[in-house]
């Protein structure tokens, strides 16, 4: 998992990465409260609570290396379709302004790479099928 | 000595399609276009994402067109509310470098940070580096940085910016001969396809021609228009950035282009009394009448223009529909010569506030203008098709198919 330690070399981009992983980590856990009560859920479980652990530990890493650099994430709330957040670096007060359509979509994304990167997923069928069926096109278990 | 302004011109690419790509990963590598109505495989194609453009789509063209020039094109239907959030989202961002930041359309705005330059590092070319990567981040837009002294300067500054790697350009007055000044006539700011043609037949070609050409010919030849050209070729405009640019409104006008040609004055009244409702509303809702109307009417062959478009002045200032309509059907009568009509536009101008009007003894205005504010209310309440002219459901009214639609384009 050595690439997931990488902080990006911008601070925004390292302040965005921050934001994406505390709003996965929160969600994840969040779908996986929801699917309690329902049947059929069994198997996402472990899915869920892997991917909440995952963007949780890369959030505070990206917390903590944004702290390094003197930048702290004051903070976020949503207001009038938007997601702004608040962060003071190196003593100045920065707003920035996210949109939480692409929020949504760069936390898919992330998803998508843990997905492709992680190993936990196998016992999966779901996941195991859509691997199998990426590498032998047309054979689907 | 003045000291020189720093302007920017920010202007989004493909904004629409960036918007689209921006929302949906899926979609990020695929060539995009954002267009009429996808399922319908009708309208034009309102933006085209850079991959989209690689296989020659163009805006605004046919969607059967650009479907032809790319198979495997993917389609997305317009949210123009989303476009606009986007648009405001974009403004926030802005506002934090300067307050003077003027929309220039949906995705072009002026930025004066002459003021602030020192506060963010004195160098403007690093705050457009920092403006384009915020706006990338934070919204998913890539956008272009146009940087001159004035507002013409950064507009055509940022028209080089477009093929520039760094997505900024700044054009420095000084340097006009060795940038713009060799440019074709075409590529001026100001200059269409109609003012190319003309100043081809005065033989200029070039951007250089028209500077060295003497504003007096020019003057003769084009009135007040041939100034502005000679001086955006010069590089001159004091015009400032203002935030309240558009607080000031000189009209309120709507403006449909018909899904068919129209042939019969009944059919063509029914869309001029559904634009003249609309007109009216929008007028009510910011408490002003208008004095002058004017219609526009043009034919479905660009090339070969048809239609008229002509005002008249009313009686008194008004913002009842039905007024509006009386004199709009007689510009109508007057001047439409049985040729189809494909668009209709109407305009009221020379605007004063509604809060004082002339009674007359002849008209209850009072129970028109309360009718009028009700029927407002009811649509602002429960949606713009809640209450329709009978006449829209007319199988030549448009209306319910507007009330979904932003700038005839779907929310």
């Amino acid at each position: 998992m050595s690439e997931t330690t990488a902080v990006p070399e911008e601070w925004q981009d390292h302040v965005r990465e921050c934001i994406l992983y505390d709003l996965l980590f929160k969600a994840a856990m969040v779908d996986h409260q929801a699917l309690y009560g329902l049947s059929l859920s069994l198997s996402y479980h472990s899915l869920l609570e892997s991917l909440s652990r995952f963007a949780e530990r890369r959030h505070h890493e990206l917390r903590r290396a944004l702290l390094d650099r003197n930048c702290r994430i004051l903070e976020a709330k949503s207001k009038k379709g938007v997601y702004l957040v608040m962060i003071r670096k190196n003593g100045y007060l920065h707003e920035l302004i996210y949109s939480p359509e692409l929020l949504r979509a760069e936390c898919e994304v992330r998803i998508q790479e843990w997905l492709m990167t992680t190993r936990n997923f196998v016992s999966d069928p779901f996941v195991q099928s859509r691997e199998t069926g990426d590498k032998q096109s047309g054979i689907k278990p | 000595m003045s000291k020189k302004r720093v302007i920017f011109l920010i202007d989004m690419q493909s904004f629409y399609a960036s918007v689209e790509k921006a929302a949906n990963p899926d979609l990020r590598d695929k060539p995009i276009v954002v267009a009429g109505d996808p399922k319908i495989r009708s309208g034009v194609v309102l933006a085209a994402c850079p991959l989209a453009k690689a296989y020659g789509v163009a805006t605004p063209e046919p969607l059967w067109q650009a479907e032809q020039k790319c198979r495997h094109l993917v389609v997305v239907r317009p949210r123009m509310e989303r476009y606009l959030e986007v648009a405001v989202q974009i403004s926030m961002i802005f506002e934090s470098y300067t307050d003077l930041v003027e929309p220039f359309s949906i995705d072009e705005q002026f930025l004066d940070i002459t003021g602030s330059l020192r506060l963010f590092g004195n160098d403007p070319e690093a705050i457009a580096a920092t403006i384009r990567k915020r706006v990338f981040l934070e919204t998913g837009v890539v956008c272009r940085v146009g940087i001159g002294e004035n507002k013409v300067l950064a507009k055509l500054a940022c028209d080089m910016a477009k093929k520039r790697e760094g997505g900024c350009f700044w054009l420095k007055k000084e340097e006009l001969d060795q940038s713009l000044w060799k440019l074709p006539i075409e590529k001026l700011f100001g200059v269409g396809s109609r003012m190319k043609s003309h100043f081809h037949r005065m033989g200029i070609y070039k951007i250089r021609q028209l500077a060295e050409t003497s504003v007096d010919v020019l003057i003769k030849r084009f009135g007040v228009n041939g100034e502005v050209l000679w001086r955006t070729a010069h590089g001159i405009d004091e015009s400032p950035v203002s935030a309240k640019a558009h607080d000031v409104q000189k009209g309120i006008g709507h403006h449909m282009t018909l899904p068919r040609d129209y042939h019969t004055a009944e059919e063509i009244k029914i869309i001029i009394l559904e634009l003249c409702e609309e007109v009216c509303r929008r007028a009510r809702k910011k408490e002003l009448m208008g004095a002058v109307v004017s219609l526009g009417c043009r034919g479905a062959d660009f090339d070969l223009p048809t239609g008229f478009s002509r005002q008249v002045k009313m009686i008194e200032p008004t913002n009842d529909a039905m007024t509006l309509y009386k004199y709009a059907c007689q510009l109508f009568a007057e001047h439409w010569e049985h040729s189809p009509i494909r668009s209709v536009g109407i305009q009221l101008s020379q605007l004063v506030s509604d809060q004082v009007c002339q009674l007359n003894l002849f008209e209850d205005k009072m129970k028109q203008r309360s009718l009028a504010y009700t029927m407002d209310g009811i649509r602002s309440k429960y949606g713009n098709d809640s209450i329709v002219r009978a006449t829209s459901l007319l199988s030549a009214g448009q209306a319910k198919e507007r009330a979904n639609k932003i700038g005839g384009h779907y929310k």
